[in-house]
């Protein structure tokens, strides 16, 4: 992610192939980010993401800002695309509400695996504003600081919520996870 | 780096599981935005093979024309991905553009590779940096002549084409090219016959310049090809003649009536009243000769490739000196040897796909050789190094004219491997000559079969190589042919033979100064002394090798080999660095190319590394990575491929990934049922896809791998107790006891039989078997099997893990509860307490040992032992919600029988706590717990 404030300088200046690789460099990270919270149209978030960050003009000289101005625009663009399907005015606070809740299904892309299904089904249970924060920690290995950037919030209040969010996803995960992953197979 | 993430926690592991990055739908989702955003392909989200960069630069009735890089050939090309809706037939299409690939012509545009993604076939050709023939007519004024000109060459192509039996169907003036180099190129033979109606000429604007459903274009087709009927070269003859009738219309002048006359002919209904062939037609477009200068003129304009045969020929026809070196390799490698072996590969799997790389490798080697040849060097030693690298080609193309699947898998290394033509220029001169031409010839057979799989006959023709030299009194032939046959000794399995020879030729050679023939055996003995119980010999001959390289001029593939098997002998001796940086080294040494043969398996070996490491998510990369190579220069059905997969799949089942391990074991299975089914790698794949489906074909699989082993190898077999055993523990998983058990007691027979009764292997399956006895009621057979595995764990202290002991008294201790025999149950639960402690320390994992405890104490009447043992539990903090009621229930149990009526808020205060553990009757063993919590409720009324 570090030269992608540059990319995205050059992009801006009209260079294509700067864009594209900056399509490349955060598609992974946008579509885990986006794609067991949507039903469908996880490639339309992504590029108004990308087209998002070209319009806002931030001050990126630290390369490590990117990837919080980065997630702040998807999740920004997320909370509008639920609020737009749910019709739900701008004084529901979304934060702390659940996907569950919400009643929003996810893209069937996962439903076939079934460990993962069991984690997404457990993720879909948080407040969205702990499941955001928990993914971000383990999934782009983010730092408190860089998530409290991408919230909103400050620094210590992620710290405990992250914490808290654990305990939440680990109960969760002790509900959903009635598998049988008893057996671990032997193999060579 | 991650400072929340950190720690021991079960989540990561948890967390792991989500991501979806390389999931073949995001990667088409990539794909799509890119062209959206950016009207751009994605090579690597599409997988185009090996081509990268691709830029749109055009798009026809068929597909998209993109151009882009080959990096193995380091050249632009074309390709046109074949849209997937207009494919009537995908292999159908493939053996066309086979049949395109087979027409070297130089107006014709090569067709250099063809592959199927995603349903969507596309066609690799040689890159045409100019305009097509419309284009190039309206460009400028032209002459007749120059009209003329090109279209002959145009037609040429054609004639061609024709010779080889193909049609093209679909001749008009974007379909040929011409060069900035003047040169023309015709393409897209055959393609249209291939591919089904355009939908979008269905709406009534029927463009006359678009491709119908019969193929071809209208205002270019034949009659007969309207209609339907079968169409011959005579069709294109008709298109030709429209599209040079209409090019010459254009001029100002007129058409000559000689060549109207012949145009008319061409474009005749029926097909029989047209010339015979094309070149006929060719012979009648043609100008009376007026003089030569004009034919060369227009031949350099025209084409290139015969202005240089023009020149080429006056050259030959001035005195050169006498050569005694023929500087062209024809005989040997030729476009018809190409297209033969290009045949005989494409009967094997992946050869259709793999052959174009390695044919362009040959071209290279062949160029090469031809640059040292060519000056005509006259000192013997260049000319005795000469002629041994054209016989060691000579000797790999006999074994690729007869490919096998083991010629072709190995192929791309074996040509690879070729010794480098330069080196020749400064080849020492050597005494032996030109005595031992007749054992290096015998030794270039045995090292073509050596690197094409052909061990077992290498070993004997390098032992009649060794024979024949020791014959003649050559010293250094002979130790070169005893490197030979060691070499092949070792890899049909004669590893103790072969290191007792290559150690004798080693110090030989060192007797006698040879320099490669120590460099080469000491290469040899660092792959080998780890594989004879010598690892740590590996250091000694790892210096040996060092200390001959720079005398030895090794070949690049020797050193390559060298630094693989020093990496090898270091991960054997756990030196995980220096077998990292040996590999590094290997990588440098292909120039970081990744279209090198060696790329795929050096990947794969740092792979291994990191996964010893522990680093599962660096051994995904590497293992990634490697498949990836693989798949570029191999397809999709290369018998290396199932390596890096079969690693992929086990390193995404440490991380706990079982989808994803199921894909590249599915794979790896595939692979190896194509490539070699019926081996017990197949087996071996099979079976650990069967360990990792979810959705209950598990059974099945296992049942089937199982029978496959029993066929292949018998039943005394180690893969064969391996199935079993993996069987055995599946079905224990679904409670069918009776056949687990069966299945554990026969693994175990068959162990007995191969190790003996003490092997530590067979303790485990006794502990197994004893298990599951005790799941089924046999408590004392159970009694048994565990003394027994015991008894096996206490000969083996080296190798016995300390928690496998534990839990095996343990589980000891249970059966003897069962059996009412509770003092000696209580001893072994307690032992197998302290014994976990001193591995665990206080771990929530050792709940699993506290448990039983408090179970035997609770049967034993000691209510505070009992009581202390609960409470333990809990402060571990239990692992299973089963184990976390049970130490509720337990202490209630155990309070209730030593404080009685008093204790009943308390004990119901614990009753509570047990049930809400177990709210989920689903988890093993909690709804028979439940019942048993039932009953003692009852007890508790007053």
């Amino acid at each position: 992610m570090d030269e992608a404030p540059e990319l995205l300088s050059r992009w801006r200046d009209g260079d294509a192939e700067a864009g594209d690789r900056l399509l490349r460099l955060c598609f992974a990270s946008l579509h885990r980010f986006f794609t067991h919270k949507v039903e469908g149209g996880v490639d339309d978030l992504i590029q108004r993401t990308l087209l998002d960050c070209l319009e806002a003009s931030p001050d990126l000289r630290d390369p490590g800002l990117f990837r919080a101005y980065l997630f702040r625009i998807a999740r920004n663009r997320l909370f509008d695309r639920l609020r737009h399907e749910r019709r739900l005015g701008p004084q529901v606070g979304l934060s702390e509400l659940s996907l569950r809740d919400l009643g929003a299904s996810p893209s069937s892309l996962l439903a076939e695996q079934q460990r993962a299904r069991v984690l997404t089904e457990a993720l879909r249970g948080l407040p969205l504003e702990a499941q955001i924060a928990l993914e971000l920690t383990y999934w782009e290995g983010m730092s408190a600081p860089q998530i409290a950037s991408v919230l909103g919030i400050n620094e210590s209040t992620v710290r405990s919520r992250v914490t808290r969010a654990r305990d939440a996803l680990k109960r969760e995960l002790r509900e959903h996870a009635a598998l049988g992953f008893a057996d671990e197979p032997m193999l060579r | 780096m991650n400072e929340l993430s950190s720690g021991a926690d079960s989540l990561a592991g948890w967390m792991g599981a989500a991501p979806v990055e390389d999931d073949r739908n995001a990667a088409r989702m990539l794909a799509a935005l890119r062209e959206r955003m950016f009207d751009r392909a994605d090579a690597a989200g599409r997988g185009l093979g090996r081509y990268r960069e691709l830029t749109r630069v055009g798009q026809g009735g068929m597909g998209v024309v993109y151009r882009a890089w080959d990096p193995q050939l380091r050249r632009a090309v074309a390709i046109k991905v074949v849209r997937g809706d207009r494919t009537r037939d995908p292999d159908r299409l493939r053996r066309e553009a086979r049949a395109m690939a087979a027409i070297e012509h130089p107006n014709v545009v090569a067709v250099l590779d063809v592959g199927v993604h995603d349903g969507e076939v596309y066609v690799v050709m040689e890159f045409v940096d100019g305009a097509d023939l419309g284009a190039w007519c309206a460009a400028a004024p032209r002459t007749i002549d120059e009209v003329l000109a090109v279209f002959r060459a145009a037609g040429r192509g054609l004639a061609a084409a024709h010779a080889r039996g193909l049609v093209h169907r679909d001749f008009k003036p974007s379909n040929a090219l011409v060069g900035r180099d003047g040169r023309v190129r015709v393409t897209d033979f055959g393609l249209a016959a291939v591919l089904e109606p355009d939908a979008s000429t269905g709406d009534g604007d029927v463009d006359a310049a678009a491709p119908t459903s019969r193929g071809g274009t209208p205002r270019y087709m034949a009659p007969e090809q309207r209609e339907g009927r079968p169409v011959s070269h005579a069709a294109d003859q008709h298109a030709f003649a429209v599209a040079l009738d209409e090019a010459l219309q254009a001029l100002p002048g007129g058409v000559p009536r000689r060549i109207a006359a012949a145009l008319r002919r061409a474009r005749r209904p029926d097909p029989a009243a047209r010339f015979a062939d094309m070149d006929a037609l060719l012979a009648a477009l043609d100008r009376p000769r007026r003089a030569p200068t004009i034919a060369i003129v227009g031949a350099t304009l025209v084409g290139l490739a015969s202005a240089v045969a023009l020149v080429l020929a006056t050259d030959s026809a001035a005195p050169t000196p006498a050569c005694t070196l023929d500087d062209r390799l024809d005989a040997v490698w030729s476009p018809s040897r190409r297209a033969a072996i290009g045949e005989a590969f494409a009967a094997a799997p992946t050869g259709a796909a793999m052959w174009p790389a390695i044919a362009s490798d040959l071209d290279t080697w062949a160029a090469g050789w031809t640059d040292a040849a060519r000056p005509c060097p006259t000192q013997a030693s260049v000319l005795a190094c000469l002629e041994r690298q054209q016989t060691e080609l000579a000797s790999l193309l006999e074994m690729f004219d007869a490919a096998d699947g083991d010629t072709v898998t190995r192929a791309a290394t074996a040509v690879q491997a070729l010794p480098d033509p330069s080196v020749c220029a400064a080849a020492p001169l050597d005494d032996e000559r030109p005595a031992r031409s007749d054992v290096d010839e015998i030794l270039a057979q045995a090292r073509a079969r050596w690197w094409t799989g052909h061990w077992t006959e290498a070993a004997s023709l390098a032992s009649d190589a060794v024979a024949k030299a020791q014959a003649l009194g050559l010293p250094r032939a002979t130790i070169d042919a005893e490197v030979e046959l060691g070499l092949a000794l070792l890899r049909t399995a004669r590893l103790d033979d072969a290191a007792v020879l290559l150690e004798r030729t080693y110090l030989d050679a060192v007797a006698i100064d040879h320099g490669p023939g120590a460099f080469a055996a000491a290469v040899a003995l660092v792959g080998l002394v780890p594989r004879v119980g010598r690892p740590a010999d590996a250091d000694l001959w790892i210096r040996h090798a060092d200390t001959w390289q720079g005398r030895a001029a090794p070949t690049r593939a020797q050193r390559i080999e060298l630094a693989i098997v020093t990496a090898d002998a270091h991960r054997e001796l756990a030196r995980y660095a220096e077998a990292m940086a040996a590999l590094e080294h290997a990588w440098a040494l292909c120039d970081h190319d990744e279209a090198s043969a060696w790329a795929p398996r050096i990947f794969n070996e740092m792979g291994m590394i990191r996964d010893d490491t522990h680093d599962l998510e660096g051994a995904r990369e590497l293992f990634t990575r490697s498949a990836a190579l693989q798949r570029a220069q191999g397809g999709d059905l290369h018998p290396q491929l199932a390596h890096p997969l079969g690693n992929l799949g086990r390193v995404y089942f440490e991380l706990g990934d079982y989808a994803r391990a199921e894909v590249q074991f599915e794979e790896a299975f595939r692979v190896r049922e194509a490539t070699a089914p019926n081996t017990p790698g197949a087996i071996t794949a099979l079976m650990n896809l069967g360990l990792v489906v979810g959705d209950g074909r598990s059974l099945d699989i296992l049942r089937d791998a199982d029978a496959r082993a029993v066929a292949l190898l018998g039943e005394w077999n180690v893969l064969t107790a391996e199935v079993a055993e993996n069987l055995a523990g599946t079905l224990l998983g679904l409670d069918r006891l009776d056949e687990a058990e069966q299945q554990f007691a026969r693994a175990l027979e068959i162990r007995r039989r191969l190790v003996g009764s003490s092997h530590p292997i067979v303790a485990r399956l006794e502990g197994a078997l004893a298990a599951v006895r005790d799941r089924g009621g046999d408590y004392a057979g159970a009694e048994a099997g565990y003394h027994t595995a015991l008894a096996i764990l206490a000969q083996h202290p080296e190798v016995a893990s300390g928690l496998e002991v534990a839990r095996t008294h343990r589980d000891l201790g249970l059966a003897l509860d069962h059996l009412e025999r509770y003092d000696e149950a209580a001893a072994e639960a307690e032992l197998a307490v302290t014994l976990a402690r001193e591995i665990l320390g206080d771990a929530p994992r050792l709940a699993e040992f506290y448990t039983p405890l408090a179970q035997i104490a609770l049967h034993r009447g000691r209510w505070d032992e009992c009581i202390a043992a609960c409470r333990m539990v809990r402060s571990l903090g239990p692992d299973t919600p089963l184990r976390e009621g049970l130490a509720y229930f337990n202490e209630a149990r155990a309070r209730w029988r030593r404080d009685g009526a008093p204790s009943r808020p308390e004990v119901l205060r614990l009753l509570a706590a047990t049930e809400s553990a177990w709210s989920d009757r689903e988890q093993i063993g909690v709804a028979a717990n439940l019942a048993v919590l039932a009953e003692f409720r009852r007890e508790l009324e007053p």
